[in-house]
């Protein structure tokens, strides 16, 4: 009776982790999600989905997006003026409303749905 | 009496995997209205202008989350150039996640997905945002595009990691140490984590030492043992208390669908 007791108890306490839990990322449920988005979308008649392969971040310098790449030499003269071991600023940019494709972008398929559509 | 220890025992290692790894790919709204919301929420920050912002979500019933915690997932999103599967370019916000591992809870990964990803498991569709200021914006984005936030990932994950050492890490510590290094420009950890002790207020978690210590012996994904005292660890109303505070980022914003 001690036993089960103290595996009761145990049982209750650690149930608090489940509340703090984040999720996870599985790859397996990537397509389903791709089906799904698509099937949705396909019925409501609004915006097409897609599969993105690449992402490469954008710096605004005025009204222009520039790749980060690019932008990095106006950064970096920036930088060059700051102290390494405190926080300051460099030159700032305008607020300008950014464009967002309507498209639903998801990850990219399995490698088992990939390999299928290209085939 | 067996039979109630071995189903006891059972409903543990229920609990215990379920403690760090609920699966992401389980929705709980129609497709429609997460892909509705997601492109809500990007249309929001693009409107603002940000070309980064931080965002968070609500992954597990908020009636269940201790005390203080209103997010359980942060991440960094980067307005950037999207090449789709048909050779198409588009602009739109791309995430950078620390995810904890679906097959070993002890172990993360770095994640980059679209926000119809970010948003897919949530149990509330309600999107925390924090947008840094302009510059702090530019030098996020240039750790994440010089592939530095690659060398601030330590991927042994702790639920509740202490945000002031390196020995575990969660997606919020992460967010964390990309800001920071963004803000100080180094990715020297002692360097970053003296910062981070003197300067950031992490949000005590509010459950017992004692529940705390069972559960770092019992389950996957969580340990104290990066802690002494009182357990503290990185939250999203943190980081948006400590860039307030430094005049480095707006007021939290909750977008709801």
């Amino acid at each position: 009776m001690k036993t089960l007791s103290y595996l009761t108890c145990i049982g209750i306490l650690l149930t608090s982790f489940s509340s703090i839990a984040e999720p996870a990322s599985e790859h397996s449920g990537k397509a389903s999600k791709h089906s799904a988005l698509a099937l949705s979308h396909g019925v409501v008649g609004s915006a097409q989905v897609a599969s993105a392969v690449v992402a490469v971040p954008l710096i605004v310098a005025g009204s222009v997006a520039l790749s980060a790449g690019a932008a990095s030499i106006e950064v970096g003269e920036g930088l060059s003026k700051v102290a390494s071991s405190k926080a300051s600023k460099v030159k700032s940019t305008k607020q300008v409303k950014l464009e967002v494709t309507e498209i639903t972008i998801t990850v990219d398929r399995s490698p088992a749905e990939a390999m299928k559509a290209n085939q | 009496m067996k039979n109630l220890v071995i189903t006891l025992l059972l409903i543990f290692i229920t609990t215990l995997a379920h403690a760090g790894s609920n699966q992401a790919t389980e929705a709980n709204f129609k497709p429609e209205e997460i892909a509705l919301f997601a492109k809500n929420v990007e249309k929001y920050a693009a409107e603002k202008g940000a070309s980064a912002f931080i965002i968070a979500r609500i992954g597990q019933p908020k009636s269940e989350l201790p005390k203080g915690i209103n997010f359980t997932h942060t991440a960094i999103a980067v307005y950037s150039e999207i090449t789709l599967d048909d050779g198409k370019k588009v602009k739109g916000y791309a995430i950078h996640n620390l995810y904890q591992d679906a097959k070993n809870s002890n172990e993360s990964s770095l994640v980059t997905d679209y926000p119809v990803d970010f948003f897919w498991g949530v149990q509330e569709l309600k999107a925390g945002i924090i947008i840094p200021s302009p510059e702090l914006q530019q030098k996020i984005i240039e750790v994440i595009a010089s592939g530095k936030n690659k060398t601030l990932h330590n991927p042994k994950y702790s639920l509740i990691a202490n945000p002031f050492n390196n020995k575990y890490q969660n997606c919020t510590e992460h967010t964390l140490n990309i800001i920071n290094a963004a803000i100080y420009q180094t990715t020297d950890m002692d360097q970053l984590k003296a910062n981070t002790k003197a300067y950031f207020k992490p949000q005590r978690v509010h459950v017992s030492r004692f529940k705390l210590s069972l559960g770092s012996m019992f389950a996957d994904g969580v340990t104290t043992k990066d802690h002494k005292g009182k357990v503290k660890t990185a939250s999203f109303g943190a980081i948006a208390n400590y860039l307030f505070k430094n005049d480095l980022g707006s007021p939290v914003f909750i977008y709801e669908g």
